[in-house]
Parts: C-alpha cells; structure tokens; sequence
C-alpha cells in the first residue's frame, strides 16, 4: 500500500503552522507513519497511542536518524502524562 | 473528546497551536487505474465513522464556545491511498478503527479489477479520501 505518494498532508501541515523548532505532540500515532514524515523538522516530537502493538511497530520503524527527536509514548488522550505548557503544537491526527 | 481537548489545552503553551487532521466522511470512489486509463469501480462505505466524527465537531464548537481556542484557519485536501490487489484494499479497510466497507461489494470491484488486468500490464487500485485540517490558536 502506498499512502499519500505525493507528500501533501505533509505540506499541508507545514503550510498552516510553524513546525520548526516546536515541541509537538502527535495524539493517535498509530504506527508512526505520519510521524516520521514530518519528525525531522521539530525539534522534538512525542507521539502517543493508546495501542502497545502499534507503539511497538512505530518504535521499530523509526529512522535512526530521528531517534534522536522522536519519542513513542503508550498513552492516551483524555489522561497526558505531561506537564502543563510542555508543547508548542498538538496534533490530533485523525483521533479526535 | 472534551476530555482531551482539554488535555490538549492544558499542555500547550502561551500561543500554543491545536491542530485537528481528520477525513471527511465522503464516501470516496474506488478508482483502477492503468498507464491510460482512470476507472470508477465502485466507493468505500466510511458511514461508520460518522458518530465519532460529529462527536468530534461538537467537542471542537463546545471549545471554541468556551473560549478555549480560536479558530485559526482551515483547508482540505486529497489523500490518496494506492493498492496493489483487492485483497490489500479490503484488509487495510477493514483493519481501520472505524471499519470500512467495499460498495457495492468487494467481489464486484474484483471483478472490475481482473478485467482491467486482463488487458493491461499494470493495474492498481485509488482512493481519494477528503481529509479536513484546522488549526486552533490556545487563548
């Protein structure tokens, strides 16, 4: 299967908000597909979902070169295990 | 859904952006597609998201009602989904967290489909799913 060959959902994010340098958390991650397609630009990025299997799929997946600003976190959303104030963006994706 | 906007709420910062990415409701056409020819072969039936996704619009009003959040802007775009084989299109259907359903059925489109492979080298399978995006600046 190939998604979105095109890159537009990607632009589309990039086009409406400022992803550089921003502390983003992505709700419903799933297994990370969206994720790695934008995970280089913020400076770091936590994705969390509420699924182990598909968190285990997202952290065997991830890139090397983004494990340094990606982070895959077993949560869910009406309960973040976060502080206040800890993300510039956050981004339901397709879990709202 | 409130529930997690507030969360949401809570853990953004001064200015902080909410961004909401969720497809329409749209019952998108099943297209195969050969090096020259683009054929509506029947549509994928996503009703079953609809609950949630009205569930979800009313989460989003109930936030900007309560000044939460202001609209900040919005837009729509084409996501497409490209597969190799009915069997692939079907499985991934019906692994979604709302499954989704082949109309008028899987064994039709099939049918579509190995007449157009029967006449052509390459053949696959599109979707275009409406996807709806909207950013919300924290107040």
């Amino acid at each position: 299967m190939i998604q979105d060959p095109r890159g537009v959902e990607v632009r589309a994010l990039f086009a409406a908000a400022e992803f550089s340098r921003a502390r983003v958390l992505e709700v419903g991650c799933g297994d990370g597909r969206l994720t790695f397609r934008y995970g280089s630009v913020p400076d770091t990025v936590i994705g969390i979902e509420p699924s182990a299997d598909l968190l285990v799929s997202a952290r065997t997946a991830c890139p090397a070169n983004l494990r340094g600003q990606v982070t895959f976190v077993q949560a869910t959303a009406p309960a973040l295990p976060f502080r206040d104030s800890a993300f510039d963006i956050v981004l339901f994706a397709k879990s709202l | 859904m409130v529930d997690a906007l507030q969360e949401a709420r809570r853990t953004l910062d001064a200015n902080g952006t909410l961004v909401d990415l969720r497809p329409a409701i749209c019952r998108p056409d099943i297209e195969v597609l050969t090096s020259n020819q683009t054929i509506v072969v029947g549509a994928v039936d996503d009703s079953s998201a609809a609950g949630d996704s009205k569930a979800a619009d009313a989460a989003i009003r109930r936030g900007l009602a309560a000044g939460w959040f202001v609209s900040r802007c919005n837009s729509e775009f084409d996501f497409e989904h490209y597969w190799d084989s009915v069997s692939e299109m079907t499985s991934y259907l019906g692994s979604r967290r709302h499954p989704m359903f082949v109309l008028p059925s899987a064994a039709e489109v099939q049918k579509a489909y190995d007449a157009m492979a029967a006449a052509n080298e390459a053949v696959r399978l599109r979707c275009r799913w409406r996807v709806m995006l909207n950013f919300y600046l924290l107040l």
